[in-house]
C-alpha cells in the first residue's frame, strides 16, 4: 500500500466525521442516509482505533481498491563497481584496448505498468488482499558490431564457404572501428552469421529500419499480465505512539517468460520476463512511530518496512541453439578456443534447466506529513536481488553469467509523494502522485522519469 | 517445491482461520456480509493420475433474503501429481449464490459457484492459462458460538483452462527438425494449445463469520 495513502486515512476519516456531526434532519431517509450514518459510525470507530500510519488496516467490512499507474524509461544500468553504463553490457573478443570483434548489444527501452489491488477488511485488525499487476514495455535489441580488426575480418572471409556474402573490409577504418554509414551493414551481416557460431537470433538480418538497425522490437501491445500475488496483513500492535504490522503473501507464477529463442535476460533477443516464473512466498514487517500528533489533525509519523520473498524452483526451457558450423568452429577455435561465449550447445535443444530467482528484500523508511486533506512523505529505500541459481548445462550456466545479466544485484532510491484525500466529502477516494528516482546500485537498470498516480477507493460492504 | 507449497496454502489458511477466531465480535452485530474462509481437498475422476488437490477458498456473501445469499467466491487451489511436469495451480474468481433450505438449528444450503479459472503450471511452464470453472455443493453451518460458525460443504467442481505456447516441432523420433535442409541454423516450431482440465469431488470446511 502506498504509504501516505495509509496515513491519510486517519485525518480524512476524523474530518469526515466531523462534517457527519452535524444532526441528521429527521425527514431524510433512504440510502444517502443510510450511507452517511454508515460513516458517522465507522468514523467513530476509526477514531477509537486510532489508525495512522503504514500499518494501518482496512476497517472490518470495508472492501478497497486501488488502481495504480506507473511510467518509466530505462535509461542504462549499474555494472559491478556502482558506474552508471549502457544497459547491456558490450561483448568483446580479444584483449582490452585490443579487442579483435566488439559487440555492443544495443538494448534500449521503456514501458510502465498499471497495479490493481483488492482487499478486505475481514476484522479491524486482519486485512485480505489480492493484487494484479499488468506492464507495458517496448524494448529495442538492434546489436552493433563497432569493430572488427582488419586481421579479423580477413581470417573469417578465408573460411566461409563458397557463396557466403563476405566481410566488406570498406566498412572499417584502419583500426577496425565500424565506420558509422557502414554500422547498419556490418551489424547485419554479423547477425546473419550468430548461428553458424551456434547462437539463435531474434529477427531478421535482412530486414530492418535505417533508423533503427539490424535486430528486432518487443512491443507487449497492451498490458501485460505479471505475477499475481496476495495475502493477509495483520496489525498486531497498536498504540498512542507505536503501530507494527506483518503482511504474508504468495507469488503466482503468472506473468510469461519471454520465449528462450527472444529472451533479454539470455542476451538472445528484446523480450523480457513479465514474471518470475516460480512460486514464492514473502512478508513484510512495519513499524510505525508517531513523533507528533495534534489532536485528531495533524500526524508527524516515521514508518520503516521491511521485505523479503523467497522464489522456488522451477523449471525453463534452453533455447534452441543450432550447431555451429563447420567455418564457424574454425574461426571460434581461434577467437574464444575455450568457448566460453560460444560453446556448441545445440544437444540442449528442446531439453530444460532448473531455475531459482532465490531471495529479494528491500527497506524503506518514509517521512510523513498528514493532513486532513493533503499529505507528503519522502522515503529512502534500498532493493536487493539475489544472482539466480541455474541448475543446468555448465556451458549453459557459464554462457549466462558470462552475459553478466543475472548477477546479484541491489539499487537505492529516493521517493517523493503526495496525496489528496476526498473523503472528508463522503466520497472515499485519495488521489496520489509519487516520483522514483535512482541513486545508486550494482547491476541493476536504472530508471529514468519514474511517477507513480495512484486512486485508492474505499467501498462499504455492511450497513 | 510441491511439499512446500503445499504447506504453504494449509498454513495460509490454518492461520487466517486462527485470526479470525482470536479476533471476531459476537455475530449478532453483522448486519448484512457474511464472510467464510475454507480449506478443501479434492478427489478426482479422470484426472490422470493426479494424487492430491487442496487450497483454500474465500466468500463474501449478502444475504439478498434469508433464503438467497449472493456474493464472490475466489479459491485457490494446488494440484499436485508425482512423476509427472503437471503441476498446476487453479485460481478461481468465482460469482456464488447459497440457497438455504434450513436456518434452524443448523443453516444447511445449496451452493452454486462459477467463473474465471485460471491455471498457472511451475514447472516449465510459466504464465497462466484462462478458462472457466463451476462449482455445486450442499453445505452445512454449525453456529458454534455467537461470533463464528463452522461449515462443510460437499460439491463437484469442473474445470478447463487453456494456454498457447511455442514448442519445437520435433519428428517422430522425438529429434528438433531444422528448417534448412543444407545447414541447420534454425528448428522447425509449431503453436500448442496446452488444456488443462479439473473434475473433482471437493470436500469443503472452514469457519463463517
Amino acid at each position: 500500500m502506498v504509504p501516505v495513502a495509509r496515513l491519510t486515512m486517519l485525518g480524512g476519516l476524523v474530518l469526515g466525521l466531523m462534517l457527519g456531526a452535524v444532526p441528521v434532519r429527521a425527514e431524510e431517509k433512504g440510502a444517502w442516509e443510510q450511507y452517511r450514518n454508515y460513516w458517522d459510525e465507522m468514523l467513530e470507530k476509526v477514531v477509537d482505533l486510532d489508525l495512522y500510519g503504514v500499518t494501518a488496516q482496512l476497517p472490518e467490512g470495508i472492501f478497497g481498491f486501488k488502481y495504480e499507474w506507473n511510467m518509466r524509461d530505462a535509461s542504462g544500468r549499474f555494472d559491478s563497481r556502482r558506474v552508471r553504463t549502457e544497459m547491456s553490457p558490450p561483448i568483446a573478443f580479444g584483449e582490452e584496448g585490443d579487442e579483435i570483434l566488439m559487440l555492443d548489444m544495443g538494448v534500449s527501452g521503456g514501458g510502465g505498468g498499471v497495479t490493481m489491488q483488492f482487499s478486505y477488511g475481514i476484522t479491524d485488525m486482519l486485512d485480505f488482499y489480492f493484487e494484479l499487476p499488468f506492464t507495458q514495455a517496448t524494448v529495442q535489441m538492434r546489436p552493433k558490431m563497432s569493430k572488427l580488426a582488419p586481421f579479423g575480418a580477413l581470417l573469417i572471409n578465408s573460411m566461409l564457404p563458397e557463396g557466403y556474402p563476405e566481410i566488406d573490409t570498406s566498412w572499417f577504418d584502419q583500426d577496425g572501428n565500424t565506420i558509422d554509414e557502414h554500422l547498419n551493414e556490418a551489424s547485419a551481416w554479423l547477425l546473419g552469421y550468430l548461428p553458424r557460431l551456434g547462437r539463435p537470433v531474434a529477427g531478421d538480418p535482412n530486414n530492418y529500419p535505417a533508423d533503427l538497425g539490424p535486430g528486432s522490437t518487443y512491443r507487449s501491445n497492451g498490458l501485460v499480465l505479471a505475477d499475481i500475488n496476495m495475502g493477509f496483513s495483520w496489525n498486531f500492535l497498536r498504540n498512542e505512539r507505536w503501530s507494527g504490522a506483518f503482511t504474508g503473501r504468495v507469488y503466482f507464477p503468472t506473468g510469461n517468460i519471454a520465449n528462450p529463442n527472444s529472451s533479454l535476460t539470455l542476451g538472445t533477443g528484446p523480450k523480457i520476463d513479465w514474471g518470475t516464473g516460480s512460486f514464492g512466498a514473502g512478508f513484510t514487517q512495519g513499524y510505525d512511530l508517531r513523533l507528533f500528533k495534534y489532536k485528531h489533525w495533524i500526524d508527524v509519523i516515521l514508518s520503516a518496512e521491511f521485505s523479503a520473498v523467497y522464489y522456488f524452483k522451477s523449471h525453463r526451457r534452453y533455447p534452441d541453439f543450432p550447431e555451429p558450423t563447420e567455418d564457424g568452429n574454425a574461426l571460434l577455435d581461434l577467437l574464444d578456443p575455450e568457448r566460453n561465449y560460444f560453446p556448441d550447445m545445440h544437444d540442449l535443444t528442446g531439453k530444460n534447466y532448473g531455475y531459482t530467482p532465490g531471495l529479494g528484500s528491500d527497506a524503506m523508511l518514509t517521512l510523513g506529513l498528514t493532513s486532513l486533506i493533503f499529505d507528503a512523505g519522502i522515503s529512502v529505500g534500498y532493493r536487493y536481488a539475489s544472482e539466480p541459481e541455474l541448475d543446468g548445462d555448465w556451458r549453459f550456466v557459464n554462457m549466462v553469467k558470462g552475459l553478466e545479466l543475472q548477477l546479484a544485484g541491489h539499487y537505492e532510491i529516493m521517493r517523493v509523494s503526495a496525496g489528496i484525500n476526498l473523503l472528508p466529502f463522503y466520497v472515499p477516494i485519495q488521489i496520489y502522485y509519487q516520483y522514483e528516482k535512482n541513486i545508486g546500485g550494482r547491476n541493476t537498470l536504472i530508471f529514468e522519469h519514474n511517477h507513480w498516480i495512484t486512486v485508492k477507493g474505499y467501498i462499504p460492504t455492511r450497513f | 517445491m510441491k511439499t512446500k507449497i503445499a504447506m504453504l496454502t494449509v498454513v495460509l489458511t490454518l492461520g487466517a482461520s486462527s485470526f479470525l477466531w482470536a479476533q471476531a465480535e459476537p455475530r449478532a452485530e453483522k448486519k448484512s456480509l457474511v464472510f467464510q474462509i475454507g480449506a478443501d481437498a479434492f478427489g478426482g475422476i479422470a484426472q490422470g493420475g493426479i494424487e492430491f488437490i487442496g487450497g483454500t477458498n474465500a466468500s463474501l456473501l449478502y444475504p439478498l433474503t434469508d433464503l438467497v445469499w449472493l456474493g464472490l467466491r475466489p479459491a485457490l487451489h494446488y494440484a499436485y501429481e508425482q512423476d509427472s511436469v503437471f503441476e498446476a495451480t487453479w485460481l478461481h474468481a468465482d460469482l456464488a449464490f447459497q440457497v438455504n433450505v434450513l436456518n434452524d438449528p443448523l443453516r444447511i444450503y445449496l451452493l452454486g459457484a462459477g467463473g474465471y479459472a485460471g491455471v498457472v503450471d511451475g514447472d516449465l511452464y510459466a504464465g497462466i492459462g484462462h478458462g472457466f470453472s463451476a462449482l455445486a455443493a450442499v453445505g452445512a453451518s454449525w453456529q458454534a458460538q455467537d461470533a463464528w460458525a463452522l461449515f462443510v460443504e460437499l460439491g463437484f467442481r469442473y474445470a478447463q483452462s487453456s494456454k498457447q505456447e511455442t514448442v519445437l516441432d520435433l519428428n517422430d523420433a522425438g529429434k528438433p527438425q531444422c528448417t534448412g535442409s543444407d545447414e541447420c541454423l534454425a528448428y522447425l516450431t509449431k503453436e500448442i494449445d496446452r488444456q488443462f482440465d479439473l473434475m473433482v469431488f471437493t470436500i469443503n470446511i472452514g469457519f463463517e463469520l
